[in-house]
């Protein structure tokens, strides 16, 4: 095995003995050993909690509940807290303060570097300014924690499946309050403390007398400084480089922490993670299970795998061979990863906030029925899927499992292209589901936005571009469905009182149906969608009617390609009112066959004739009150592939080199 | 065929439209029943009404004319009303309802009578829990013969209890209720081929070889044990024989519906399950939630059973065991013993069925869009050749997935269950779709090149959950007509409140396409049914001899002739021994002291048809129906002093109203 490891950096140079000072006397060692502790106390208080909750009720018995708050992480039993919030409609914990907790590190990083850099400072209010970020940062993440609490606990999801009787909670930071049957007591925590103790001793820095800075230890600030910010996260921690055929030993060698090099080359190799590790493949790095099993198993959370190419599981469901398996394990990043000739994919269970991104899955070649999931996640709550590529799989599912953002994969050739069940607030986003059995199916699920994405060419035998069961809060915004027999199944949405599906800027065409309504579909909103070309616009099942959701909003209703337009005022939407009442369609209902006459005069012969001789009534279906004259340009437009995301680059390209130039700019004139 | 009968219609349709568009109308002119009214009379009710032509078609086809009997019976659960309905097919017509685990007052079930109330009392838990007076009643099952309907028992498990309850259908009333040890929750139970054995699959595993039955959840995986029972049956007393039953223990999944094997899968049994993940819920303790536990893995097992190797077995006292008074082949036995192997199957299914020879096992995993047909011929070369890919926690071999599998069909979303018709069709229930398919099987029923595809889908109203045939799963289907048992009604019947009725569909199926005829509001919560040929019912019209005991099947010991009435005083104990007729009780006086024991056994001497009477007394809570010939006992404390007047509940005279009498309960001093 030809691993080596790197040495480790050392941000801060040594005390040395100065000699005798002049007056005002600078004591190297006191204010170095200041700097030391400080900068200890805050690396203490990055580990330890700053803000503690404990609940009690009595369903949990003798058991507390804890939540734990630090400056980047919220731990303890944050699961129940979310379960029990989401009945209630308070948002997952995880999904507070983003920002805040990405910007956390670099608050951490810029109070340890003010910490180093302020002994050396000559003037006071310098040494004042760089000590500010550890002075200040517990107060600012009270202040900030009260905020979001309040937030959380007051901005309620209203269409939860439980109201609260108080409108509104007054969540303390100290101290105890009860909520419902909760008891809670709240404290400060020790990182709160040793973050406060690092604080006072920067403040002790300002008012010391500042050392002189000698060229060494400039120098090695000045290196220290660099490297710090050179330096990725795990800079202290080690690489290694598997030899031909090891990766199991490089493993099993590496410290929590450590890197792990694989070099191009082909490894017939099963692998388990069991420890928090990166694992980077160089270009042509392959893991060959030979076609038995799992191939990768990550069973540590935060573990990192890169540019790995993994492929021969098996092909046993009973033991549901997959190309990397996720399990217990949070944290985890997958990325540019391919995975080819696997049953799974990627088998996530219970894999909170994992991250997979830019990979490819290519499933086995097998029939449909014999295939295993693209990605599965179950359980596994805030991950992310993104700008992954799927071919040739069944579904892409998604169990239970909450705050999932899936945006820019394209699954092709698939049964469902994705698979949604009882999982809440997630995100579906520039998407492009194409030549699936099915393109979407979400079932039981609440709080979905799906925008911009396109489902098209859906070409099982219960065909569905979209598939909506009972499920409320639905957001359905810019996609495109193009050329499914039925461009979207509605049943049981919205289930609740109160549930919004709102469907607007689509763009509906060339389907056999464009949408399709079960009688339980009750009060979907419908507006500037371009339904176009559609053999059947709307199709209403059983005996139910269309009738019950809303054809128009704010005076805007759809544009429909077989709608008869009279826009006098050429505000864009028709005085005719569109009906559609079809009897060609009841009978095509009855005798598929009639399919045949689609379109040709028998079919409006069938029509007419119906009309002067009604011997079925023509079942009303819908009235559009507001038809449009034009098709809504974002129908068109907003779904468009991946142009957004590169238009969106060059234009944050072209404004920072404009920044950048006029800094030099103004920088030259300055020392002119 | 179906293509251009379609263009046939659609032509004709055009052609007629087209003549009345174009000519001044001539009466006799148009042919086709989809004409304007002529003066027919039947077409100016079809246009009256507002039918389409599949409804006056439907109409016809489901009418039964006054005095005509329906085609056939279909025997359906009532769920948790605990009872059987008996509805005729095509009319869709409610003809019964047979109360069995919970009481009746029309038909005197539990009601006072002591022979139901001692069948309840008995098929309880016992030991200080009370007598259960619901049940959960999901498939009802009617014995067989050589693999077909014998038309002779009816069993109906109880989900809620671990029961089997037995039906006679000579008069349609439950004779016993047994309730199985070591089992809490039976789902589903099943006749063998020749109704040997009713084979019962218990659905919560129990902890009952543990010392009270208990141990805690923690100790699930080791403690806590699946069951399936095999109760002999004695199929001419009705009973089960406990001394000559036994049961096989199973891993702690839940062990679900089953079907017992013929043909060449004869001595084998199958039973679906779930949850082999073995989770145990625990939302509040921080574990995942039942069902999300129970649905994080790929496949569940279908258990494969050798049955008669089993009943070999437990005739050996050195391996089994007794448990809680039933014997027991225990999970290690059954691996030396090789009596089980699991084969893969799409998770948390509902059905396995069996094809009408026996060739082909069909399961349906609800969250996989395919039906998987599995072959038992390649089962049982699997079996053979050992050739397994691995084993379950337990030791239980579990077969290749791919060697036993025969064919998958992509039907549609959320496949429940199939049932199979007699010209090589099955149909399956699509739960989330709301539709039935129809699709071919495989050979011998159909050529290869026919074999497993889908043929029909038709829209049902709505989320089907079973659906069944006449004779599906067994050896004679008799085909026709298919039902579909939807869940939710949702708008099929005008609003009632919030409680709505099931909706049970009826569909034709007897040419190419299948057409939707009619909707059936239904009463309870109907699971499963069987569909028997109206003539197969071999029901007494009254009971063979006067002086019936209903629940023993045998002449009563306490049946009384008219002329032999007679008021017997035994200390505080007092007996009448009377009569019934058209219009009068004898004795229709009966004097008691407060505190007596009072028992009645009343005869309905009748032979008449229909000639049932009541014994409705006041305060005591006793109301009896006495069919004729039945002798019916009811017992009373009297601990109420005061007048009682008793009457006859069923009207049956022109002297209804005077068919009356006095119970005085005379102070004590």
């Amino acid at each position: 095995m030809a691993a080596g490891r790197a040495a480790k950096v050392t941000p801060y140079p040594e005390p040395s003995v100065a000699p005798p000072p002049p007056v005002p006397t600078p004591d190297r060692v006191a204010s170095l050993t200041i700097v030391a502790v400080a900068v200890l106390a805050l690396a203490m208080a990055w580990i330890l909690p700053w803000w503690v909750m404990k609940a009690r009720a009595p369903q949990y018995g003798q058991r507390t509940l804890l939540i734990l708050v630090g400056p980047r992480t919220v731990d303890g039993d944050v699961r129940e807290l979310d379960m029990l919030g989401h009945y209630v409609g308070i948002r997952p914990l995880g999904t507070l303060a983003r920002v805040e907790r990405t910007l956390a590190p670099l608050g951490l990083f810029g109070a340890a570097a003010g910490l180093l850099l302020a002994p050396w400072l000559r003037r006071r209010a310098l040494r004042l300014l760089v000590v500010l970020p550890v002075l200040l940062m517990p107060f600012l993440l009270l202040v900030d924690l009260k905020l979001w609490m309040d937030h959380a606990v007051n901005d309620r999801d209203p269409t939860a499946s439980l109201n609260l009787t108080v409108t509104r909670i007054n969540p303390k930071l100290f101290g105890e309050y009860e909520v419902g049957q909760f008891k809670v007591a709240t404290e400060l925590g020790g990182g709160f403390y040793v973050g406060a103790v690092a604080g006072l001793l920067g403040l002790g820095l300002v008012f010391a007398t500042p050392l002189r800075p000698r060229r060494f230890g400039a120098a090695a600030l000045a290196g220290a400084g660099l490297a710090l910010l050179a330096a990725p996260p795990h800079a202290t921690a080690a690489e290694l480089t598997a030899a031909p055929g090891g990766i199991a030993q490089a493993l099993a060698a590496a410290r929590e922490g450590d890197t792990v090099i694989v070099p191009a080359g082909v490894y017939a190799e099963h692998l388990v993670l069991d420890r928090p590790l990166r694992l980077v493949g160089r270009p042509g790095a392959v893991i060959d299970g030979g076609g038995e099993g799992t191939v990768v198993r990550v069973t540590a959370p935060g573990v990192e795998l890169r540019g790995l190419t993994i492929r021969g599981s098996g092909i046993s469901y009973t033991t549901e061979d997959a190309g990397i398996r996720i399990e217990h394990a949070a944290g985890v990043r997958v990325s540019d990863v391919r995975l080819e000739d696997v049953l799974f994919g990627f088998f996530v269970a219970q894999g909170d906030g994992c991250v997979i991104e830019r990979s490819t899955v290519i499933g086995k070649d097998l029939p449909h029925v014999r295939r295993g999931d693209g990605i599965r996640l179950w359980y596994s709550a805030g991950c992310r899927l993104a700008g992954n590529r799927i071919e040739r799989s069944r579904d892409v599912i998604i169990w239970y499992s909450a705050g999932t953002v899936v945006e820019d994969n394209v699954v092709t050739t698939s049964r469902y292209g994705l698979h949604y069940m009882y999982s809440n607030d997630n995100v579906f986003r520039r998407n492009r589901f194409e030549d699936n059995q099915v393109g979407a199916a979400i079932m039981y699920s609440r709080g979905i936005e799906l925008s911009e994405n396109a489902f098209s060419f859906s070409n099982g035998p219960a065909a569905y571009g979209l598939l909506l069961k009972d499920a409320d809060d639905v957001f359905i915004a810019g996609n495109r469905f193009l050329r499914n027999a039925t461009g979207l199944f509605f049943d049981g949405a919205p289930q609740s009182r109160g549930g919004r599906v709102d469907v607007h800027d689509n763009l509906i065409a060339r389907g056999d149906v464009g949408v399709a309504l079960q009688p339980l579909s009750r009060g979907i909103r419908f507006w500037d969608n371009a339904f176009i070309g559609n053999r059947t616009q709307v199709q209403v099942l059983g005996t139910g009617s269309a009738e019950d959701n809303a054809w128009a909003v704010d005076g805007r209703g759809n544009y429909w390609s077989d709608a008869l337009v009279y826009d006098r005022d050429g505000d864009g939407v028709s005085e005719v009112p569109y009906r559609a009442e079809s009897t060609y369609e009841v009978l095509a209902d009855r005798y598929p066959t009639l399919a045949f006459f689609d379109g040709t005069p028998g079919a409006e012969a069938i029509d007419t004739a119906a009309r002067l001789f009604p011997i079925f009534a023509p079942r009303p279906k819908l009235v559009d009150p507001h038809p449009l004259a034009r098709p809504p340009l974002s129908a068109w437009t907003r779904s468009e592939d991946a142009g957004g995301a590169g238009a969106g680059l060059v234009v944050a390209g072209v404004a920072l080199l404009a920044t950048a130039a006029f800094v030099a700019v103004g920088a030259r004139k300055a020392l002119a | 065929m179906t293509k251009s009968r379609g263009i046939l219609i659609a032509t004709v349709v055009a052609v007629g439209v087209a003549l009345i568009v174009s000519g001044p109308r001539r009466p006799g002119a148009v042919a086709t029943s989809e004409a304007a009214a002529t003066g027919n009379p039947v077409d100016d009710i079809i246009q009256q009404r507002g039918l389409t032509p599949d409804e006056a078609e439907a109409a016809l086809k489901t009418f039964v004319p006054p005095g005509k009997y329906d085609d056939f019976v279909m025997l359906t659960s009532g769920g948790h009303r605990g009872t059987i309905m008996l509805y005729g097919i095509p009319s869709m017509r409610l003809l019964k309802e047979v109360p069995v685990y919970a009481p009746d007052a029309w038909q005197g079930w539990g009601q006072g009578e002591t022979g139901s109330a001692e069948v309840l009392k008995k098929g309880s838990f016992g030991d200080g829990l009370p007598t259960q007076t619901w049940g959960d009643l999901h498939h009802p099952q009617i014995s067989l013969t050589n693999g077909k309907y014998d038309g002779e028992w009816v069993i109906g498990t109880d989900k809620s209890a671990g029961r089997v309850a037995i039906i006679s259908m000579r008069d349609f009333k439950t004779k016993s209720i047994y309730k199985i040890p070591n089992a809490t929750s039976d789902h589903h139970g099943v006749f063998t081929d020749d109704s040997e054995y009713i084979i019962v699959s218990s659905f919560f595993p129990m902890p009952f070889n543990e010392p009270k039955g208990y141990a805690p959840l923690e100790d699930y995986k080791t403690k806590y044990k699946g069951s399936v029972s095999f109760l002999k049956f004695d199929r001419k007393a009705g009973r089960i024989v406990p001394d000559e039953s036994f049961q096989l223990e199973l891993p702690p999944y839940f062990q679900d519906l089953s079907i017992a094997g013929r043909g060449p899968s004869d001595g084998l049994f199958f039973i679906n399950s779930m949850n082999v993940e073995m989770a145990t819920g625990g939302d509040l303790e921080g574990k995942p939630p039942m069902e999300i536990g129970a649905s994080q893995r790929e496949m569940d097992y279908l258990h494969v059973i050798d049955w008669k190797k089993a009943v070999e077995v437990a005739k050996d006292p050195a391996r089994t065991k007794v448990v809680n008074g039933m014997k027991v082949i225990g999970l290690p036995t059954i691996v030396a013993e090789k009596l089980m192997w699991f084969v893969p199957e799409s998770k948390s299914p509902h059905g396995v069925d069996l094809v009408p020879g026996g060739e082909y096992v069909v399961v349906s995993g609800k969250l996989d869009p395919h039906v998987s047909v599995y072959s038992v011929e390649k089962i049982k070369k699997a079996i053979a050749d050992n050739n397994v890919e691995g084993k379950d926690d337990f030791g239980v071999p579990i077969l290749k997935y791919d060697a036993c599998m025969e064919a998958h069909i992509e039907t549609g979303l959320g496949p429940l269950h199939s049932v199979f018709d007699n010209q090589g069709n099955g149909y399956t229930s699509h739960f989330l779709d709301s539709t039935v398919v129809k699709w071919t099987l495989g050979p011998p029923y159909n050529p290869p090149d026919k074999a497993w595809k889908v043929v029909d889908r038709v829209s049902v109203h709505y989320n089907i959950g079973h659906l069944q045939a006449p004779g599906s799963n067994t050896r004679k289907p008799w085909g026709k007509y298919v039902v579909a048992l939807n869940k939710w009604s949702v708008d099929r019947f005008p609003p009632l409140g919030p409680l709505h009725p099931q909706n049970l569909q009826l569909i034709d199926v007897s040419g190419p396409k299948m057409k939707l005829l009619s909707d059936t509001p239904a009463i309870g919560e109907p699971h499963n049914s069987m569909i028997i040929p109206v003539e197969m019912l071999q029901a007494w019209t009254t009971y063979p001899e006067t002086g019936w005991d209903a629940i023993a099947m045998q002449k009563s010991a306490v049946a009384t002739l008219q002329g032999k009435e007679a008021i017997t005083r035994n200390g505080n104990s007092v007996t009448v021994n009377g009569t019934v007729v058209r219009s009068h009780y004898t004795p229709d006086i009966v004097r008691v002291k407060e505190g007596d024991r009072v028992v009645f056994n009343w005869t309905n001497v009748e032979t008449a048809r229909d000639a049932t009477h009541g014994f409705g007394l006041h305060g005591y809570n006793v109301n009896l129906s006495i069919d004729p010939g039945a002798t019916e006992t009811a017992e009373i404390v009297a601990s109420r002093a005061g007048v009682y007047p008793y009457y006859c509940t069923e009207f049956c005279s022109a002297l209804h109203m005077e068919f009356t009498g006095w119970l005085l309960v005379e102070p004590r001093k």
